[in-house]
């Protein structure tokens, strides 16, 4: 019985681990894609200058959240994430204007779908 | 997280369900269940270990996962005779009174080499002296000799020794070092053990292995100075 218990025990910590992990992800996805937003906003306005400052902001905020991320999601995406961050200041420093935007708007659709592959639903299962 | 969580139920379950459906023969000595434990947990052990791009939960979750599964499905099977016939089968009788019940032999998809080699395992090279063959949950058989088949026995014989320890040896001295739990089970105390090692010349250190029964009957196998362990 005490067996029973641990096992117990221990599915309820990975049930809640679970719950954790995945608010931690619906946070960053957030975070990130609030932040490519502000990004997209300032080069669609032509305002560079505030799309540059946005885009070094961005790399600190998924740097952070890269290390929380890292323990739960293949790390192939997170790595296609990173090159895109770090990508957008020199876009904006440079003025292309086209590929920072694109560039931006790939990088929210991996984050959406990091976040999407991650949800517990049945087409994620099979 | 989930989803690793659901998936490696989904795969336990399926291949319980494989191991089930492939039969008896396929395992030996495991319960399907154990040998869906083993086969899952060796490889997704493997997974991270393997590719750097996997978290470590990504194994650390599934091999939990199949853990705790394993022994909610054992106490549901403790408890449960349903559970225990779908999780582990039931035994099957092939032999019943020393006739082979070949509907039962077909369904477990057991030859008669199978069979035969399964007998010659449990010391019978003839079918005539089984009166009852059956396979276990684990794939292996059982024997019931019938009585004419049956190894003598003291009782059988009306063979009696008062004398006779009804308890077998245990290890007194190992490798030259004292097993103090030995003497309560001999009922015996550490003098007799030190007049002993007086009779025979030896001190403790030089004794390879001595054991000892409940009426202080001993064997001891001095070191071989050659190879010392």
């Amino acid at each position: 019985m005490k067996r029973l218990y641990i096992c117990i025990a221990l599915f309820a910590a990975m049930l809640l681990g679970g719950a954790v992990s995945m608010k931690s992800l619906t946070d960053a996805q957030q975070r990130i894609d609030a932040q490519l937003q502000e990004v997209i906003f300032s080069a669609e306005q032509g305002n560079l200058d505030a799309a540059y400052r946005r885009s070094v902001e961005l790399q600190g905020i998924w740097s952070e959240c890269e290390h929380h991320l890292m323990l739960m999601v293949r790390h192939n995406d997170l790595d296609n994430m990173t090159m895109l961050v770090n990508h957008l200041p020199n876009l904006a420093r440079y003025e292309s204007t086209a590929q920072l935007l694109s560039y931006a708007e790939v990088a929210q659709k991996l984050i959406l779908h990091i976040w999407d592959s991650e949800r517990f639903i049945l087409r994620n299962i099979f | 997280m989930y989803i690793t969580i659901v998936r490696t139920v989904l795969l336990y379950l399926l291949i319980i369900f494989g191991v089930r459906i492939m039969g008896k023969r396929q395992i030996g000595e495991l319960q399907p269940s154990e040998l869906v434990v083993t086969i899952l947990i060796s490889n997704i052990a493997t997974l991270p270990i393997e590719d750097s791009n996997v978290p470590l939960l990504g194994g650390i979750i599934p091999i939990l996962t199949i853990v705790c599964f394993e022994v909610f499905f054992a106490t549901m099977a403790m408890h449960s005779k349903t559970a225990r016939k779908i999780f582990s089968g039931s035994p099957k009788i092939v032999i019943r009174d020393g006739v082979i019940d070949q509907k039962v032999l077909c369904d477990l998809r057991f030859s008669t080499d199978d069979l035969m080699e399964q007998l010659r395992i449990n010391n019978v090279f003839d079918i005539q002296d089984v009166l009852f063959a059956i396979v276990e949950t684990t794939g292996s058989l059982t024997i019931y000799p019938k009585y004419a088949a049956r190894p003598v026995t003291h009782e059988s014989l009306g063979m009696t020794k008062e004398d006779y320890p009804d308890a077998p040896p245990v290890v007194m001295i190992n490798n030259g070092e004292i097993v103090p739990d030995a003497f309560g089970y001999c009922n015996l105390s550490q003098g007799w053990l030190e007049r002993i090692l007086k009779k025979e010349g030896y001190s403790v250190k030089e004794i390879f292995l001595l054991t000892c029964d409940r009426c202080a009957n001993y064997v001891l196998i001095p070191k071989n100075r050659r190879y010392p362990l």
